[in-house]
């Protein structure tokens, strides 16, 4: 109770996408294409992105900050995305999987689902059927 | 009386390079915890699986007891020989239960594909109905050897998902069985050869005595003055061709089957990779253009136009490339099941498949069918593409070869009845000489230099599986004219696609 008030943000002309409290989100993606545009589009919504190429940078940063979502591509250059979400298991417990990750990928598999179910995660083909409606589920 | 006898074979205990190798990659394997390694995989012992069986019955039986699978309930090793039209399993259970029986090519095929695709090589039972004997999870690897092709299973009967590090140690194992099947098989197929060559000269009509150093002696049947032994004897009963079918199954000739789902495999493999390797460079391509003509918009919104028309154009032919690609997988994909499709998008990519073969022809696609309605049809796509892709390049080939003036194919689908679809293709070559047409549909019968005379073959027996057949026009003159007649369901199609 003695912490001081955080200062109160200047009136913003778009209240709508900046709020107090950004979103924070973690990018793993190797396209690097696709990398720089999710970012971007992301942070057009007010978001604040830490966008990564690598497999181990993410398990790093994912077991350092705390991210209200992960968005992780399965086929990376060093190791797969799977082995991310294996290695997440000790910041996040298992039930919580499935609120902060979301795999996208540009093959889906049936034993991709499988895994991805056991997680409790939700799949997102790429290439995206909706952009919009993609963004927004990243940030829901 | 000297009954004859086998002469002994070499065996073949030397432990090839291939085995040595993934014992060196296991034991270096530093994923995995060291005591382990060393502990559940004794070099010894696994290098007492050379030479010492003369079956896969008996192999399946010492993997089940090696100290790393002691956990394990089920082992079974099945085997295709290539070109052989069935698969052959060798099961053993314990405590003491063994099995032999055969599956036919084509769920071999199925099941050798499922596997390879998997990346974890771990299954459920349900995933495979073909074995009633399974319960629970289990391995499953798929080895591809010079001549055969052999899937590897073990089975802990249980449903609790292993490790990490099982899985890993299963990987290794099934790289050190591959040599030590392979030499197996080689003993085995040596075995049969010789047991074939003894009785064939057993029941040679002539008094024979061979002779091989001071013990080994064998005169035949005629020689010895007595009836041939009763294997020899099942021999004599078979007529030539039977004995040469020995072996292969008694079902029709499934030669085609098997080299289809080679081919099918080889580019399914293809277009898997080209479809990851492409797609995801291509969907940044389109999100970054995309995202640049936003910019252009938002800050100079009444600038020229130009920059931005161009980095539309961009965005369009990435996602027209996407499209492309996307179709191409579709088309070959393994799927069994049949799904509704709209001729008026699947024939014109079909045409466009035969594009750079058929560069100098005109090509027509007729429907007579008007209703968008009547050209919803449920098929197997892949099959279907398959056919007629099959009977259009055998035209490009035809006209290719005639040198006529206007060379030019049509295909045309029309409604035979209401419950049947026919999909005709014509083309005005030179036609097939009529001594020849009674043979065109057998397998391996062929006229082209190149040819492997399957191309019909397979036509025929992908029709047969859709319910439907093919035929030719006999009073197509000039040129040739296919048939392809095939069920039209009798359900409406899903009201949401047309």
């Amino acid at each position: 109770m003695n912490q001081p008030l955080p200062p109160t943000p200047p009136p913003s002309p778009t209240p709508l996408t900046l709020s107090t409290h950004p979103k924070k989100i973690l990018l793993i993606e190797d396209e690097l294409l696709i990398q720089k545009s999710l970012k971007i589009l992301m942070e057009r919504q007010g978001a604040v992105v830490d966008a990564v190429s690598s497999g181990r940078e993410a398990i790093k940063l994912i077991a350092q900050g705390n991210y209200h979502k992960i968005i992780c591509d399965l086929m990376l250059q060093d190791i797969s995305g799977m082995d991310v979400l294996e290695e997440a298991k000790k910041t996040y417990p298992l039930q919580e999987m499935g609120q902060h990750f979301i795999i996208i990928t540009a093959y889906s598999s049936p034993q991709v689902l499988n895994k991805a179910k056991e997680y409790g995660c939700q799949v997102i083909s790429k290439p995206f059927p909706n952009l919009a409606v993609v963004i927004n589920q990243f940030l829901s | 009386m000297a009954h004859p006898k086998l002469v002994p074979l070499p065996a073949i205990v030397r432990v090839p390079a291939a085995f040595k190798k993934a014992l060196r990659q296991l034991h270096q394997d530093t994923s995995l915890p060291e005591n382990l390694r060393y502990q559940l995989l004794r070099k010894r012992e696994l290098e007492n699986l050379f030479g010492k069986f003369s079956d896969l019955k008996e192999l399946t039986k010492a993997v089940l007891n090696l100290k790393i699978f002691q956990g394990h309930h089920s082992c079974q090793i099945i085997v295709q020989t290539k070109g052989l039209a069935r698969g052959e399993v060798y099961r053993h259970e314990r405590p003491d239960l063994a099995n032999y029986y055969a599956i036919t090519s084509k769920d071999f095929g199925e099941l050798f594909l499922a596997i390879k695709k998997s990346k974890y090589k771990l299954f459920y039972h349900e995933q495979f109905k073909l074995f009633a004997n399974l319960r629970g999870t289990f391995f499953a690897k798929e080895l591809n050897l010079r001549k055969h092709h052999v899937i590897l299973m073990i089975s802990r009967h249980d449903f609790l998902p292993p490790t990490t590090h099982e899985q890993a140690f299963f990987g290794h194992m099934a790289l050190l069985l591959g040599p030590v099947i392979e030499n197996l098989l080689a003993v085995q197929r040596q075995k049969a050869r010789q047991q074939m060559a003894m009785a064939v000269l057993e029941i040679f009509p002539a008094p024979l005595t061979i002779k091989a150093g001071k013990n080994l002696s064998f005169t035949n049947a005629a020689g010895r003055k007595s009836p041939p032994t009763p294997s020899a004897n099942y021999l004599l009963h078979q007529s030539p061709t039977q004995v040469l079918k020995i072996g292969l199954d008694h079902q029709q000739d499934l030669a085609p089957d098997i080299y289809h789902f080679q081919r099918i495999q080889l580019l399914g493999e293809l277009l898997d990779t080209l479809h990851h390797e492409l797609c995801n460079p291509l969907f940044g391509i389109k999100l970054w253009a995309e995202i640049m003509a936003q910019e252009l918009t938002s800050t100079q919104p009444s600038g020229p136009d130009d920059n931005r028309d161009f980095l539309q154009e961009i965005s369009r032919h990435a996602l027209r490339c996407q499209n492309i690609i996307e179709n191409f997988s579709v088309l070959y994909n393994d799927t069994q099941q049949a799904s509704w499709i709209d001729l008026q998008v699947l024939l014109p990519e079909i045409m466009l498949l035969i594009k750079s073969a058929g560069r100098q022809i005109k090509k027509e696609i007729i429907f007579t069918p008007t209703t968008p309605k009547s050209l919803w049809f449920k098929t197997n796509p892949t099959w279907l593409t398959q056919i007629l892709f099959n009977l259009l390049i055998n035209s490009t080939q035809a006209l290719n070869e005639a040198h006529v003036e206007h060379p030019q194919i049509i295909l045309e689908v029309f409604h035979q009845a209401e419950d049947k679809m026919i999909f005709a293709i014509k083309d005005n070559g030179r036609g097939i000489p009529p001594e020849i047409l009674p043979h065109i549909f057998l397998p391996f019968f062929t006229t082209k230099p190149n040819g492997t005379g399957l191309g019909l073959a397979i036509c025929k027996n992908l029709a047969l599986r859709l319910n439907g057949t093919i035929s030719y026009d006999p009073s197509s003159h000039p040129g040739m004219t296919f048939l392809v007649t095939l069920p039209r369901s009798s359900q409406e199609p899903p009201p949401s696609e047309h």
